[in-house]
Parts: structure tokens; sequence; C-alpha cells
């Protein structure tokens, strides 16, 4: 039976959105790819199904995007023109309280004195004080946007890399105006330097964990400014759901001559001479790379499952062991069909919170909020089930019936291995219940009689779908020493790996998950590099 | 009588079609070109292995206006059908031993074209056909079919 | 350090009309498998071509979920692939170089019947034999009869009647007789037309299990057994009954296949994109409106894949040339019955206890958990039209005994189908989500009776209703999957209806192009395929597909 070819310049292991990225590039500078997804359908974490009612589409992984404004792939091939497209809500993200108190909303970079105005609610000198860093912040996002989009900083040879050095670091905190020793503290003695109101740091802290950088984390000066001041509250919603994106990308691919290989799941990195020249796979066929086998799945898959750990050095092999997965952004999906919208208590104060992207739920006070986090980054399923909530069918009709709304939501759970299997079946069974209770409090129509159905994704099952080990939707935890040039671990920052022809265009390497494609767009530097192929970098006005 | 392929029996059997008074009444209007793909095979004296003869059939308003050899097959714009098969195939069909319609249905002819239109105008076709089979001379100097295998009988 | 290779958007794209909005030589409605199919061969024609679809995914009735748990691989709606190798698309679209694989499972399809015997179609027609004469030596040789006649004209007769736009039932019944098929078939005869599947049945065969069994198989084409006219098309049914396929990886690749293809080509789909409005200037088609209030120009044509109740009741609303066709919607024909299915992620596959009889039953692919007798399924249809459940007949699939892929390692995805009214109680199709689950558990209970192990291998259900068949593809009203009712006299130039049967409509440059025409519904290509031969004649394209 005759098939697709079976000899590429590249084969691109994995079709999440880095996969795709980087096969569209090294397609336009001319190659032939080959791209191989073991599931049926490409996108990754860019997956968008009907899980409980036809007609109610859920993201059942990636929410929102924040780069699009960013990223060369969304940009360099039209993917709007491919049928991306978006929404860009005034009201971004907020928390909502059972008591009715005023709900604190914080909108679009552009709409910054409604945000000042919800934050002063409580505290005028937070809302200053928020407000003018968000300013100053975007003011230099194209730079930050950079530190993404480029392969990181090389380590001096024969030294570690110092995540301090970064040259970009004391200039950021000049211009932002904020103390150069924030560098060394954690986002959270940061939030809670800077500002007063309890209502506010609770919010400041989800949003650092959303994003998967951990609150707690020394040396998060950056890191603060990244997550909470950058990548809050600049968020989109894909119409029709994320995976319309993952089409776009597709279909960008297609037109580029990418031949996709799906239901392909690779099973072996094929070696000859230590070098990588092909992929087999679970049904037995086999693809040759002239050039370059490139792993968008996690580090520890590709070089320890793929690759074998008898073909890497003891230092890679045990670099590669050591790499870590969560806690940090171990997630669980909880979706909800419903009969109408979430009308909150808040909303008697602040109205704007019912047609809020993204609201926060269930948590009253910031040691609530911390419990939640440090329990779900200490092995145990938070007591208090609180989660962020998307309606994405109050921007969106399309993920919804005429006249019924669809619900999102994460919750921050730990690691897939610290339950067993009955232990998260019982969390299917039971956790959403829970949440419904404190939902209803703070929004009394979402009950029994408006849920027409609810259903949660756990880790384990993020990790059964996607492959996303352990559920960490960043394929790896983040850590000082798994970011930037240690990710995943100094050697293999640079996405080459000892194996020569083999690169890593995954989350598991710099800049790490989220839909922003880096990992794939800075392989395509690495291997454009090496192999002298055309740089397609710094187009469309870019300075990365 | 003239040898089977013959220029002189394509002659033959046009005058045939021609003749026939019935046939512009069920023949649609305009111009129907036929291909005949009569491919040599190990069997057929006729043609040679490897090579095929090309026949092109005009019918307009129901007469023939063109049956003549072609020196290779008409260009894809240039036909309405196909029909191919093995020499020996026609030639049994044409010597009286095997069904056409048979032939066809059992795939030995294999026909393209507007497959509608066969429909629409069976009677058309069938007359056509009829007259390859039942009353064309043919002299078979080089030997008649079955060639030694076993014909397969008309219905 | 900017590089010399442009990263403009290439010039040969002709998607921008010229102020900016989407424009397209050719807009699609609907991206099932027809609407691909007409949008590959108009993008291989050099067209430029703009399918938007309603839902998040292409593909339509390709439908391929997880809808259990993760890793366990559902195929919603079309499971059974019985045209592959015989439609054209498969040769001129290059389906298998892109990718797309199929496997014939050797057991086909297998009886299980109430007195524990069993009766299996093979690929191999001697084994098939072989399993027939266990019940009766006459029918299998009466089948074998059938299958070797029917195998020799199936596919110049399918091709014939099915990719083409269509003909009359009397120029079709005329042309029988004129090349005197009815004189040289057994089995072929023009009365055919009067007959209903059942009486076929009873004319040729002896044995009650047979006769179940050979109705069942035609019941899942969507062949009623008790509908007057139907055994016409029985024959040739009988001719791909040993070639039914699966398609690996689920349902859903065939519409990437077909997606890739037309993308390849410079065509584009647009998912999550309802369409509002068939916009209409002189009597002619030039455009869409979407849902958000966007437009698309349709330079040239605009075809619709949906029903025709949504493409003339809601699309052209307002157009007076189709006043006509909105008062005749009362006229199209839908099904009183429907699917009911319950999908399964398992640990085990089934094993029957009728396995003891014939061990083949255990691969079979296709299983008639227990109609004994043509009455069994005549029983159905009835219950069906009364608005009754009936008492579960279920059949059953397991596809990963043939593809590994579609569930994780050691697991199995099963399948369970039951013909059901559309609308169980008070006329009402929502009335499904109340007896829903019951109704499962006694089809999972059918199947336990015959597969003994089943219950306790069910690791996940999830059920797929009438109501959620139609929530889902909102084309498929009522749960009508195929889209209109097979009825002889809602099929060839009466489907959907007279005036609409040649694929095109009172608006010019407007065409139907899904399973409401000619021939029907199922993955069949044919309606796309056909509506291209009307379109190539209108725009006069060079017919490539055609050439020789």
């Amino acid at each position: 039976m005759s098939g697709p070819p079976s000899t590429y310049d590249a084969l691109v292991v994995g079709g999440g959105h880095n996969g795709l990225c980087l096969a569209a590039y090294l397609a336009r500078a001319g190659w032939s790819v080959g791209l191989l997804e073991r599931r049926h359908e490409e996108g990754g974490g860019l997956n968008t199904e009907e899980p409980s009612i036809p007609g109610f589409y859920h993201n059942l992984h990636a929410q929102f995007m924040e780069f699009l404004d960013y990223m060369p792939f969304y940009q360099d091939f039209d993917l709007e023109r491919m049928g991306s497209r978006s929404v860009y809500p005034e009201a971004q993200c907020g928390i909502t309280f059972a008591d009715g108190r005023a709900p604190l909303i914080i909108h679009r970079p552009d709409l910054l004195d409604r945000t000042h105005k919800s934050i002063a609610r409580y505290s005028k000198a937070d809302a200053d004080t928020f407000c003018e860093l968000k300013r100053k912040t975007m003011e230099i996002d194209q730079f930050l946007a950079a530190s993404l989009y480029n392969p990181p900083p090389v380590a001096e040879q024969g030294k570690l890399p110092n995540p301090l050095a970064n040259p970009m670091i004391e200039p950021m905190f000049a211009h932002l105006g904020l103390d150069p020793t924030y560098t060394l503290k954690s986002p959270k003695v940061i939030i809670d330097e800077l500002f007063e109101t309890p209502e506010l740091r609770m919010l400041l802290y989800r949003e650092c964990v959303e994003w998967g950088t951990p609150v707690e984390m020394e040396m998060g000066g950056t890191a603060f400014v990244m997550s909470v001041l950058w990548l809050s509250a600049i968020w989109k919603l894909m119409i029709g759901g994320t995976h319309t994106l993952a089409h776009a990308m597709t279909q960008a691919c297609l037109r580029e001559g990418v031949t996709f290989l799906e239901s392909a799941e690779v099973t072996k990195i094929v070696l000859s001479d230590s070098r990588a020249v092909g992929a087999e796979t679970a049904d037995g066929r086999t693809f040759q790379a002239r050039h370059v086998v490139a792993s968008s799945v996690d580090v520890r898959q590709t070089l320890l499952d793929l690759v074998g750990a008898e073909n890497l050095s003891e230092l890679w092999r045990k670099r590669t062991e050591r790499f870590r997965y969560g806690p940090s952004h171990v997630l669980a999906t909880t979706t909800w069909c419903l009969t109408e919208a979430p009308h909150y208590r808040s909303a008697e104060v602040d109205p704007e919170i019912d047609r809020c992207f993204y609201t926060v739920v269930g948590f009253e006070d910031p040691d609530q909020m911390m419990d939640y986090i440090r329990a779900a980054y200490g092995d145990h399923v938070p007591e208090r089930p609180g989660a962020g909530m998307w309606v994405n069918s109050l921007f969106d009709p399309s993920q919804a019936p005429a006249g019924m709304h669809v619900a999102t939501g994460w919750f921050f759970f730990p690691t897939a291995d610290r339950l067993d299997e009955r232990g998260w079946e019982e969390v299917r069974r039971t956790y959403n219940d829970r949440f419904l209770e404190l939902w209803t409090q703070s929004a009394p129509n979402i009950n029994s009689s408006t849920v027409l159905a609810n259903r949660l994704y756990t880790p384990d099952q993020m990790d059964s779908k996607n492959r996303m080990r352990f559920g960490d939707f960043s394929n790896g935890a983040f850590a000082v020493d798994q970011l930037n040039s240690s990710r995943p671990f100094p050697e293999a920052a640079q996405y080459r790996t000892e194996i020569e022809g083999l690169y890593l265009c995954g989350a598991s390497s710099h800049p790490g998950g989220g839909i922003h494609a880096g990992p794939g767009y800075n392989a395509y530097k690495a291997i454009a590099a090496d192999h002298g192929l055309a740089e397609l970098w710094e187009a469309n006005g870019r300075i990365y | 009588m003239a040898e089977v392929f013959s220029t002189a029996w394509l002659a033959q059997w046009a005058e045939l079609i021609n003749s026939d008074e019935s046939l512009p009444d069920h023949a649609p209007p305009g111009l129907w070109r036929i291909y005949l793909r009569i491919e040599g095979d190990s069997a057929s004296p006729y043609v040679p292995q490897d090579e095929s003869l090309h026949l092109l059939l005009h019918l307009e308003d129901g007469r023939c206006t063109k049956l003549e050899r072609g020196a290779g097959p008409p260009g894809p714009r240039d036909l309405d059908f196909r029909f191919s098969g093995p020499a020996a195939v026609f030639e049994q069909v044409a010597a009286g031993q095997r069904d056409p319609v048979d032939a066809g249905l059992e795939g030995d002819i294999k026909i393209a074209g507007d497959m509608g239109f066969l429909l629409r105008h069976a009677e058309l076709v069938k007359e056509i056909v009829d007259l390859y089979v039942g009353r064309l001379e043919t002299d078979w100097p080089k030997g008649k079919p079955p060639y030694g295998g076993e014909a397969v009988s008309a219905a | 350090m900017s590089g010399d290779v442009s990263t403009a958007v290439r010039p040969t794209d002709a998607a921008d009309g010229e102020d900016g909005r989407l424009s397209f030589d050719a807009v699609i409605i609907g991206a099932g498998h027809n609407g691909l199919t007409l949008g590959a061969y108009l993008a291989r024609s050099g067209l430029s071509v703009g399918v938007f679809e309603r839902r998040g995914e292409e593909g339509g009735g390709l439908c391929t979920e997880e809808l259990t748990l993760p890793g366990f691989l559902h195929n919603v709606h079309a499971n059974y692939h019985t045209f592959v190798g015989l439609a054209p698309a498969f040769r001129h679209l290059e389906l298998t170089e892109e990718g797309l694989e199929y496997v014939r499972p050797e057991v086909q399809m297998a009886s299980v019947f109430d007195d524990g015997q069993a009766l299996c179609v093979h690929t191999d027609a001697e084994r098939t034999h072989a399993s027939i004469a266990r019940i009766s030596e006459r029918d299998a040789d009466t089948f074998r009869r059938l299958q070797a006649e029917a195998r020799r004209y199936v596919d110049l007769m399918l091709e014939t009647f099915m990719y083409g736009p269509p003909v009359g039932i009397n120029d079709l019944t005329k042309a029988l007789v004129t090349f005197g098929l009815d004189k040289r078939s057994e089995f072929l005869e023009a009365k055919l037309r009067g007959s209903t599947i059942a009486q076929f049945l009873d004319r040729h065969f002896e044995s009650d299990a047979v006769k179940a069994h050979l109705a069942f198989h035609a019941a899942i084409c969507g062949y009623a057994t008790d509908a007057k006219g139907l055994a016409i098309g029985f024959p040739l049914l009988v001719g791909k009954i040993d070639n039914w396929q699966l398609c690996l990886g689920g349902s859903h690749r065939l519409a990437h296949t077909l997606w890739r293809d037309l993308v390849r080509h410079g065509g584009l789909v647009h998912v999550q994109c309802d369409v509002a409005r068939i916009l209409v200037a002189d009597g002619r088609a030039v455009g869409i409106e979407l849902t958000d209030g966007r437009e698309v120009q349709a330079r040239q044509l605009v075809a619709s894949s949906i029903d025709v109740e949504q493409t003339v009741g809601r699309l052209l609303a307002e157009d007076p040339s189709t006043a006509a066709l909105r008062a005749k919607r009362s006229e199209l024909r839908h099904p009183a019955w429907s699917l009911f299915s319950v999908h399964l992620a398992l640990s085990e596959a089934p094993h029957y206890a009728a396995a003891a009889f014939d061990p083949d039953v255990d691969r079979a692919w296709v299983m008639n958990l227990g109609y004994s007798r043509v009455g069994d399924l005549i029983a159905d249809w009835k219950a069906a039209r009364e608005g009754r459940l009936p008492d579960p007949h279920p059949n059953a699939a397991v596809n990963s005994l043939f593809d590994t892929r579609d569930a994780p390692p050691g697991k199995f995805t099963g399948l369970l189908r039951q013909i059901v009214p559309a609308k169980p109680q008070n006329g009402s199709i929502e009335s499904w989500d109340e007896v829903k689950d019951e109704y499962a558990t006694r089809c999972i209970e059918t199947w336990q009776r015959f597969a003994p192990n089943i219950q306790d291998a069910v690791i996940a259900s999830a059920i797929d209703t009438p109501a959620d068949i139609e929530r889902k593809l909102t084309n498929m009203r009522d749960g009508d999957w195929m889209v209109g009712e097979i009825a002889l006299d809602n099929l060839l130039d009466k489907r959907p209806l007279p005036e609409l049967a040649n694929y095109r409509t009172p608006v010019e440059r407007l065409y139907m192009c899904g399973s409401t025409q000619h021939p029907h519904g199922f993955i069949t290509f044919a309606p796309g395929y056909n509506a291209l031969q009307v379109i190539a004649q209108d725009l006069d394209l060079e017919p490539w597909w055609r050439w020789v």
C-alpha cells in the first residue's frame, strides 16, 4: 500500500503548537518536513471538545491566549487568514466574593482607568502602584517578548548559568522603578511588599501561579514581572475554542507543504553512528530524517523513552532523570454546561464582574488562597475547591447552543502520581459538586437547576490524553534551576542535544509551557544556524 | 468479409451503423466521441502483446461520422466514453462467443464516461453493441477465438 | 540580520477580496465529507475554495472523539466504510498517499442467535458458505450464488447508479430490461421495485436465522426490512457485504485526509463559522453571511452540503425564488427511526457464549446481538415508527480488535447501536434525555446475555441519543443520520425533492452537494462528486477526473 513518503529533511515529533511552529518554519525554509503526532488531532494542549453535551465546547487544556500579538508564528504565517479569530475582553481578570464585597477587576492595559477605579475601591495607593507598573511594563513588552523568542543566554564556557547575569534584568527593573533586590525575592514577597489590599494580593497570587510560576519561588523577581505585570490581563479568547488555533496552524503548515503523519505514536528515535536519523512508530512504521529529528515532547520522554538511556552519556542520563515535573503547573479542568451565565453577588457593586473573562471564585481571604496553592504544591488535593473560571460564551456564542452558556475553569492539583486511579476517580466524582457549593455562594443563580452537566478532567487524564507527564501543563517544573539557560538543564538549553541531529523544541525547553510557540521558534533558530537555513526571524518589524 | 480490426472492417461497421434507420430516433443530439482501447494480450494474434489498438468512433446525431484507428489514445479532452479491455475479449464478443453486456458487467471490458448516459440511452447502446456482435461479418486469418481456451458462451 | 526569504503571505493565495473581506471562487457550506470532497476537487481544478463549518471540527459524521476516557477513540457517527476502493475520490484525491489507512476484518460480521447458534460473514466466500451451511445447506448455496452474481456487477452498477447525477426509476428499470439483466440474473428482477427486503428474503431463503442476518446487514446500511421497493437495492448491498472497512485511527482520519488535500491545493476550512444567510444578487448566489456578521464573497459559486430545511428555510429565508421550495418543506422525508449508541471503554474484548458453536464470532467486527428472525427486525421498525422503545437487539462492534490505536494498550473501545424511535415519548426528541440511562443499561444487559464477560469489562460509557445526534450535527434533523429517508420515493431523481434532485437550485450558481442528494447519506463521497459534475458543466471546468 502506498502512503506518504518515508524520508524527510526533518522529522518533528509531536503536533502541539511548538511542533507545528517548527515544522512551518522548516518547511518555509525549503525543507521537506514530516510531522508525527500520536493523537488523532493536532494541537496538543490546544484542545477543545464537547465532553458533556454536544454543542457545549470546552477548552480542556489551554484556555486563554496572551501571546497572539507577539507570536512570530502567528504573524509570519498569517494565522488569522488561516481561520484564527480572537476576542479581547475588556474586563480581563477578577475576583469575586461570597459576601458580595466589591470585586477586583483588572482590565485591558488600554483601559487602565477602569482597573484603577476597581482597585481604588479598596486602596488608592495600590491602584496607583499597580496601574503605573502595568503601564510601564507594557512600554517594554517587546523587550520582554524578545527574551522569550530567543534562545536563553549562553553560559560562559565551563561555568554554570547565573540566572541573575541576564543583562536585561537591571535595565528592566530600573525602567519599572522596582527595587533591584526584588530579583532575589519570591513573587509573593514582592506582591505583599508592593500592595496592601488583601483582595488584590489574592488575585495576584493566583495570576502568578496561573502562568506556572510558583508564587513562593525565590529569585522570582523577573518571573513576577513576566507573569504578574506583563502576562496578566492581556488575555485573548479564541473564538470557537483554542483548538481553532491549532486548525489555523495546521492549515498554515499544509500550505507550506508539511506532511502530517497522524495516529503515529513515536516509540523510538533511531540512531545511526550516534546520530539521530529517523523515528519508529508503535504500529511499526519507520521514517527517515536526512538532517534533523526535533522532539516537542518533554525531555524525559524524548531522551529516556525514545532515544534510550543506554544511548546517553552518564551526565545527560542523570540530568534527564532528575528533570522535575510539577507541582507548579499541574491542573485539572472543570467544565460546566449552564442554562445561564453566572450572576455574582459582587456584581451589585461592579456589574463588570459578570462580564469578566476570567473570574476567581471560592476564596475569601489571602490565607485561603495560599492554603490552596500550598496544598496543591504539597501533594494534596486542596480542601477548599476554589477555581478560576472562564465563561467563553459571554464573548463567543459559538461555544454554546443558543441562549446557553459554557463555563470552564482550572483547579490546581498535585501531580498525577500522588493519587492512584481510584483516588482520581473519587476526585472526578465529588470535587465539582464541592466547588459548586462555593460557586453558588458567590453566584446564587448557578445551582442544580441551571447546571445541565459538568465534568472534571484530572491531571492523570491530562497525562493519558496529551502525555503531559504527571499532568504538568508546562512539561517540567518552573524552578530557578529549570528555567532560562538551565531549562531543561544547562547542557541542553540551546535546543541541541548530545545526539547529533536531535533537537528539543517543546515546553521542556525555554521559555517553557504556554501557547507562545517560543520553544519551536527558538529551535528553528538553532537548526537554521547549524544547517545554514534562511534567517526567517526579525520579520514584520519584530526585534526577535 | 474483412479482417478483424482492419480498416475495411471498420468501414463495414460504420456502414452498418449508418444503414440502421432507427438509430437517429434513439440517439441524443450532438457529437458523442467513443474510444475503444483494445489491449494486446497473450491470446490474441491480432494485437501484439504490450501494444494497444486505439479505435475512435464518433456518433453525431445518431450517424457515424468517424470510425478509425488512431495512432495513440485520444487526448482526455477529446472523448466522452472509453471502453477498454483485452483484445481476446473484444474478439470473442465480435465472434459472438461472449455476451458484451456480461463482459461489461464483469469488468472484463472497463467502461468510463457518463454512466448515466448509458442508462438513459440504453436502447441506443444496445443497438450499436448488437451491430458489432451480430451482423459484422469478420474474417479471422490468424485464427478465430477462443484460441484454444474455452469460450464464454453468449447468453 | 533579517533573512532573504520573504515571510509575507504567499502571493498565490487568492482568499482575499479587494476590500479585505474573505473572498473565494467557491464557498461551501458544511465541511462534512461531501463538502470537503467537492471542495478538494474544485481546489484541484484551480479554484480558490473556502469551506465554512459550524462545528469545531471538519468531518460531519466522520467524527471521532474521546467520549468516555482519554485514549479511547469512539466513532460517534460513521463507523463502517463500505465504499473504500470504489468511490472515485479515493483515486482522484490520492487519499492513500496522504496517509489514509483501512483494515478489512477477516470476519466481517456475525450474528449470535437466541438458540446459541451463530453465523459469520467472512471476506473468504467459502468460509461464509461453510458458516451458513451449518444452519442451512440450501441457503448457503443460494447465498453463494447471490453473492457471486452481485460481485459480477456490483462495481459497475454502483458506479453507474451512484457516481453520477440520478436517473429516474423508470429509466433504470427500462435499462435493466433493455440490457436483459433481469433475464441473465437469478436475483435482479424488475418486480423488485415493488418488494420489501423481507419479501426478497422469503422468496430466496428458507432459514429464519439466515434471513435475519441478511436483513440485519441491510438495516445497518439504513435499509428498513419492511419498506416497499428497497429490495431493488438489496443485491447491491450483498455485493459489498464483505467490503466493510475500518478507518485506522478513527473515522475522523478520513475527514483529516480530505481536509489536507483541500488545503494543499489552496483551499481553506474555517471552523466554528455558522452561516446565517446565503447572499443572492439578481437571482445568483454571490456569497454568504456568517452569524458573526462577516460576509464572504463567492466569485463563482456557493454549494450547500447541509439539509434542505436549513438551506432553503433559514439561509435563503428572504429569497423569493425559493419560496415555492420553502412551502414544500413539509414534504421532505425523514424517517421516524434513528440510532441510539452506547460507547464503551472496555478492559476486555467480548467473549461470546456462541464461540462454543463457532469460535470466529470472537473476532467478528459487526455483531448482531439476537435478531433471530426477520420478524424481530420488523418489530423494531414498527416500534420505532410508533414511538416505543424496542426490546434492545443492539449491534456491537469492537474496533480495537483491528485497530490497536483506538484504545490504550490492552484496552478496548466498544460500540453498541440500536434502532430506536427518533422521538420516543410524546413526540419529543428531548425526552431521550430522561430515558437514555435506563435504555443504555438494557443495551449493555443484552450484550451481557451473549457475551458474559462484558459487564465486568466496562470501565466507562458514554451515551449518544438521537437528540445528541441532532445537537451535534444540526443537519441530521430528528436524528436522521442519512439526511433524508431511504425510501424508493425519496431516492434517485425524487431526492430530496424533484426540483433539487440535479444538485442545482432555483438560485443560479447555488448547488446542493450533501447527503440530502442522490444517492443518500453514508460515507459514499457521491453527492459531492455528483454535484461536481453539474458544477463543472455550468462553470465549463475541465473535467480532469474523467480523463482516462
